[in-house]
């Protein structure tokens, strides 16, 4: 380490030659001497230096001597200090360093466990994210319309023919009575109406052949109750979980069925219409045959749609469909 | 010394040697072979993996997956590190699907590198990676599944192998479907085991796209467009099933579709022709004609005409379809016979700068804005390129070119009280409506609602296509059955036409519009009501019920 002294020194002589007049320099550059060693600190620019302020090189070896100083200083007090030798001298020690070490080994130990774990959670990741990509095909492939009315058909539904679908002209007193039934239709009373409906509808039950189909009567009281509640039998919420109930009970084909667009757009003429526009109905007593229409709450898309406008005539009553 | 010194001192000495053995064990490995080690453990420890972005789900309107994303490994092989070509060909084959001599013959190609299947689903690739053959290798990617297979292929388009989109919306809407890839670092263990994983990106996962479309009525489309193309063996046919109220498109479909996506058909079975396709509309345009004059006040739904059989305007002499004598016509039978002469008439009424005015304010000569890619503006006849006998074609829906999506669109207008809505086929992107431009007035609503009734004729007997009926609901149309130009003779071809039907229902109160549109029928009719308007038909009649709107 160079004192500060000669640090100072040098750069003092530095400064002194720096400002010798050129040719002087060029003096003392002769061939066949051997030039100086280049100086230590930087060349400063020419001109005096301040006073009172050391160069920067003096102050960089003094810090650096006395940060050695300093080092040698804590070092001696630590080596002749009583707090480490009491530690070493101890038992505590080693307690101490086998804590840390355990410490250390169980953290590594930890943080390789924690990453196995990360590379195992990646894998199953990736596994999910395949089988997530498979449900996703199988269920549209499931909704397919002519898969659900192939199924639907089987259960012997079919597809409500355009002309078949029936809505009724609201009566004057069919508001009161949907309005009586909403309050009415605490939990209890709903119950209490579902068989109402399915009294209303029992001719269109009874004409389907049981022995036939014995699927189909399944279907046929469920689409039954809901077209009830299309019909305006006092049972709103009744005929609405009635036709609920008939969409599940159709072995999954009406969950299967997109039965989300048609319940959100039957909404839509519900809504809109006026009091003069008739309102909806679909169900056994208006179907030309009654085997078909007792399917059609259930049997895909169109069913779903007209089990949901007759819903609504219970729900939206001031509306009439 | 005493013995337990000695033994101490034993001990010390062994487990010196020990240290020392251990220590020039860990010389020997740190530094003499340090380079080769580290070497090996930046291959074999230490892996740079692309984490791939799933590309965003594509919906329809019900939420029904159009387009799925699915992991899957490119399969590659080494052939330089396969001591027994034949063997792993034997192994590999049945679950590459390829036979083996297709195998073996990429497993001696003279390179270090050969891909043995793109894209396999995950499921087979791991099979595949269980078989632990030398050199050959899995790299993860991602498999575009359409579950619906060729549905509406012309609009959610296709995917490349290396998962960029290359045509319909997996093209428009490429940037926000395909996310982005991450970046992982991992680092595996001597039994392949990670022990250290750092993500220096994370990767970024595509958003879904939701459609407006309607998978079942989509379906039902595309069965009727199906059905067209078997009869009448057209050159090509779309049709557009849309909400006229808000402009949104439930199906757009294009024939001949089927193996569209997997190029079994022609190179441009993948073209939406409902946007590409320029055409000249015949009469469904005489329409345009009809609103604007009504809508100036020149004439009413009950506006007697003396139309004779032909009409001479300039040069040309245009007849009607049939020969008749010379007889008075309202404007409505004028529409509802698709009267020649009753539109130009109508047309000469208007004058040819008004008649321009409403084409352009109908939307024709520009893009409907619709979110489809390659969508064609038509090519209307500037004002001051019109000729002596432009009056005379024009009106009828001759001398200017249109796409299907312009013509439903404008009639979405006449059906929506007289406000054009922006067609659209995006409903959401990442769970995010879209907001949409607001729909802008063109005619009135009272003179939108005379149209339409006006069109009520045109399925009512008497009219073009009176055989079209739904029981129950009031339909509402134009047909239209234009002559193509001939190529070679730039001149109106007597074989080829486009026929087409443009309807809505119910007539009242309109809340679905059905376009189809024939191009070149060759086999049965070649008329609009005979070709297009039963496709109208079947498509309304069970889009009508299954979207729950009510007779009227």
């Amino acid at each position: 380490m160079t004192p500060p002294a000669t640090g100072g020194a040098t750069a003092a002589a530095s400064r002194a030659y720096a400002g010798a007049p050129l040719s002087l320099r060029r003096e003392r550059a002769l061939p066949g001497t051997r030039r100086r060693p280049r100086p230590a600190a930087p060349r400063r620019v020419s001109g005096a230096a301040p006073d009172g302020h050391a160069p920067a090189s003096a102050r960089h070896a003094q810090a650096q001597g006395g940060l050695a100083l300093w080092l040698r200083a804590l070092y001696a007090r630590v080596a002749t200090g009583r707090l480490l030798g009491r530690l070493i001298a101890g038992k505590a020690w080693i307690a101490l360093v086998a804590f840390a070490l355990i410490g250390i080994v169980t953290m590594q130990l930890g943080l390789l466990e924690l990453n196995t774990t990360i590379g195992r959670l990646l894998e199953r990741e990736g596994s999910l994210q395949r089988e997530n990509a498979a449900l996703s095909i199988e269920n549209s492939e499931i909704a397919a319309g002519d898969r659900v009315e192939t199924l639907a058909g089987k259960l012997g539904m079919e597809l409500v023919p355009a002309g078949a679908l029936r809505f009724l002209t609201p009566r004057p007193g069919d508001l009161a009575r949907a309005a009586s039934v909403l309050n009415a239709s605490a939990p209890g009373a709903s119950s209490a109406a579902v068989p109402s409906e399915g009294q209303a509808l029992a001719s269109g039950e009874q004409s389907l052949p049981s022995e036939a189909h014995p699927e189909g009567r399944t279907q046929a009281s469920a689409s039954g109750a809901a077209g009830a509640g299309a019909s305006g039998a006092p049972a709103s919420s009744g005929g609405e979980s009635a036709g609920a109930s008939g969409q599940a009970a159709s072995n999954g084909v009406a969950s299967q069925a997109p039965s989300p667009a048609p319940s959100s757009e039957a909404s839509t003429p519900a809504s809109s219409a006026t009091p003069t526009q008739p309102s909806s109905v679909t169900g056994a007593a208006s179907s030309p045959s009654s085997s078909p229409s007792q399917g059609q709450a259930g049997s895909g898309g169109s069913a779903g749609g007209e089990t949901g406008v007759g819903g609504g005539t219970g729900t939206q009553p001031a509306a009439g469909q | 010394m005493s013995a337990l010194q000695q033994r101490i001192g034993w001990i010390f000495a062994l487990f010196l040697g020990l240290l020392a053995v251990a220590a020039a064990r860990t010389a020997y490995l740190g530094i003499l072979r340090s380079a080769a080690l580290r070497k090996d453990a930046s291959t074999q420890q230490l892996t740079d993996e692309t984490v791939i972005a799933p590309r965003g789900t594509i919906f329809d309107r019900n939420g029904i997956e159009l387009a799925v994303s699915e992991p899957a490994r490119d399969i590659s092989a080494d052939p330089y590190l396969l001591a027994n070509p034949l063997q792993a060909a034997q192994r590999l084959a049945p679950l590459l699907g390829k036979s083996e001599a297709v195998v073996l013959r990429e497993l001696s190609q003279r390179a270090g590198f050969v891909y043995l299947s793109r894209a396999l689903p995950g499921a087979q690739a791991e099979r595949i990676l269980a078989l632990k053959i030398p050199g050959v290798t899995a790299t993860p990617v991602m498999r575009r599944v359409y579950p619906r297979g060729g549905l509406a292929a012309q609009v959610l388009g296709v995917v490349g192998t290396e998962g960029e989109g290359l045509e319909g919306l997996e093209y428009s809407r490429n940037a926000q479907l395909a996310g982005q890839a991450g970046e992982r670092r991992v680092v595996s263990d001597a039994i392949g085991q990670p022990v250290s994983i750092t993500e220096s990106h994370p990767e970024v996962p595509g958003k879904a796209l939701s459609l407006t479309l309607d998978a079942n009525i989509q379906q039902r489309t595309e069965d009727v467009l199906g059905a067209v193309g078997r009869v009448f063996e057209p050159k090509d046919a779309t049709a557009i099933v849309m909400d006229p109220r808000s402009g949104a498109i439930l199906a757009l479909a294009n024939w001949a579709q089927a193996g569209a996506r997997e190029g079994a058909s022609a190179p441009d079975a993948l073209t939406d022709r409902a946007v590409s396709f320029d055409y000249e509309p015949g009469s469904t345009f005489k329409v345009i004609a009809v609103s604007g004059a009504l809508q100036e006040g020149l004439i009413t739904p009950e506006t007697g005409f003396n139309i004779p059989d032909q009409i001479q305007v300039a040069d040309r002499t245009i007849h009607d379809d049939t020969e008749h004598p010379e007889e008075t016509l309202t404007t409505s039978q004028i529409l509802a016979r698709s009267s020649n002469v009753g539109a130009i008439k109508i047309g000469m009424l208007e004058g040819a700068s008004s008649f321009n005015d409403w084409v352009h304010r109908f939307g024709f000569g520009a893009p409907t804005g619709v979110d489809l890619p390659g969508e064609e503006q038509g090519l209307t006849l500037a004002l001051n390129h019109y000729s002596g006998s432009s009056m005379g074609n024009l009106p009828i829906g001759q001398g200017e070119l249109v796409t299907p999506m312009q013509m439903a669109t404008a009639y979405s207008a006449i059906a929506n009280g007289g406000i054009l809505p922006p067609p659209h086929v995006v409903a959401s992107i990442g769970g995010r409506r879209l907001a949409l431009p607001p729909g802008h007035r063109v005619i009135s609503s009272a003179t939108a609602a005379s149209v339409r009734h006006m069109l009520e004729g045109v399925l009512a007997p008497g009219g073009t296509a009176s055989e079209v009926s739904i029981p129950g609901y009031q339909l509402a149309g134009k047909t239209g059955t234009a002559s193509k130009i001939d190529p070679a003779t730039g001149e109106y071809s007597k074989t080829a036409y486009v026929a087409s039907f443009i309807g809505f229902a119910p007539a009242s109160h309109p809340k679905l519009l059905c376009a189809v549109v024939v191009d070149e029928p060759q086999a049965g009719s070649i008329y609009g009501g005979a070709v297009a308007a039963p496709a109208f038909g079947q498509i309304m009649s069970f889009a009508l019920p299954y979207m729950g709107i009510a007779p009227g």
